[in-house]
């Protein structure tokens, strides 16, 4: 039984998986002894003495009386200085720390700069408050004054541009008068019909133009030629229009 | 609605199928709310080349020019409904700009060199930094590269 055990016992130490699976683990195994090197370990507690060790005896102390009284009067000695230097520096605390008197002295100190500080803040502050006042008047007054002049400015162009609306629209108009609708369609193709109009026209080397498309230039007499209007110099032909070109040169 | 300019050729025709075919032609722009503002006739004229059209050849022809404002969705339409018409040879609708305004820079170009605002764009584009840090050098010694294609 014991042999059967020991090799169920080796083959799960070295099959974790059949360790964890296994409804027969024993309590008492505990892997944590020889996981391939040494860990800090001791012998579980459940483990008795060894049975060669059970009666083995601890060694008597064979120290003289007189040198553990010497080592404890040393160790009370040691013990009462140091509370000793604990107790000055706790009394020195309690009289110097924020708690203490000079600390309270120094915190009333500390409170009353601390409440003249914020009294000249609540001052600036108060000074800042006046002149953000005085200064969003001023530019409220300012974006009203830039909003009516805009305003003015938009009802000008508003104006220009109706009144040129108006001047086109009537020059439409005026124009449209003479366009072709359905009641006087058949008089102006009639008209149109009746009255070809040529377009053509040729020019020679000497500033002479002949319209007319059938029109022989040879056989048009020296008096009857037209000369080619000329604008008068160069800004002129620039910065006029080709209709104020002739009328500017007739 | 842009201006056009609307250029017919129309074929032969006796003068009552003439104004037949003009007002029918006519009436297709003013039903799309078109306006026409004038008929102008070239005259019946021959041909700089016969015209091929619905089968025949056609060496004279009349000619008509439109002035009429079109809505721009309509022209499609109407340049098929004048397609479809047995009597017109060719039609082609030219749209009318207004005349860009003349701006004059006589004075500007009179300066002296320095002074012209297009040499000063040049001045100062010369005044950039170069765009590339690294100039490829094609270490031959020479101002051009010799190997180019």
């Amino acid at each position: 039984m014991s042999n059967s055990l020991g090799l169920l016992q080796s083959t799960m130490s070295r099959s974790p998986v059949l360790h964890r699976l296994s409804l027969l683990r024993p309590s008492t195994l505990v892997p944590c002894r020889f996981k391939g090197h040494l860990l800090p370990h001791r012998k579980p507690r459940w483990i008795p003495p060894a049975k060669s060790k059970v009666f083995v005896l601890p060694p008597p102390d064979h120290t003289p009386e007189s040198e553990n009284t010497l080592m404890n009067e040393l160790v009370v000695n040691y013990n009462e200085r140091l509370s000793g230097v604990t107790q000055y520096l706790y009394e020195d605390f309690l009289r110097f720390s924020d708690v203490g008197e000079v600390g309270r002295i120094e915190a009333a100190k500390e409170a009353e700069e601390h409440r003249a500080r914020v009294a000249e803040n609540d001052r600036e502050n108060a000074r800042i408050v006046e002149a953000r006042k005085q200064r969003m008047a001023q530019e409220l007054e300012d974006k009203k004054r830039r909003a009516q002049e805009n305003l003015e400015a938009i009802q000008t162009a508003d104006q220009a541009r109706i009144r040129d609306l108006e001047e086109r629209v009537q020059r439409e108009t005026a124009i449209l008068q003479n366009a072709v609708t359905k009641e006087n369609l058949d008089a102006k193709i009639e008209e149109a019909l009746a009255n070809p109009v040529d377009h053509e026209y040729a020019i020679d080397t000497e500033g002479h133009i002949y319209y007319g498309r059938y029109t022989a230039s040879n056989d048009v007499p020296e008096n009857q030629r037209i000369k080619i209007p000329v604008p008068k110099n160069e800004m002129d032909f620039l910065t006029s229009d080709d209709d104020a070109q002739l009328e500017h040169e007739s | 609605m842009p201006g056009f300019e609307l250029n017919l050729i129309v074929k032969t025709l006796a003068q009552p199928a003439l104004k037949d075919c003009l007002k029918s032609l006519t009436t297709h722009i003013l039903d799309r709310g078109g306006i026409v503002r004038q008929i102008e006739f070239l005259g019946h004229r021959q041909c700089p080349k016969k015209l091929f059209s619905n089968g025949d050849l056609f060496s004279h022809a009349n000619y008509f020019i439109l002035n009429c404002d079109i809505q721009e969705k309509f022209v499609f339409e109407l340049a098929d409904e004048f397609a479809r018409n047995q009597n017109v040879l060719r039609k082609s609708f030219i749209e009318i700009r207004p005349r860009e305004p003349v701006e004059c820079t006589l004075q500007e170009e009179l300066q002296i060199p320095s002074h012209r605002p297009s040499v000063q764009k040049m001045i100062y584009q010369g005044r950039q930094l170069p765009k590339f840090k690294q100039i490829w050098d094609s270490k031959t010694g020479l101002d051009f590269y010799p190997f180019h294609k």
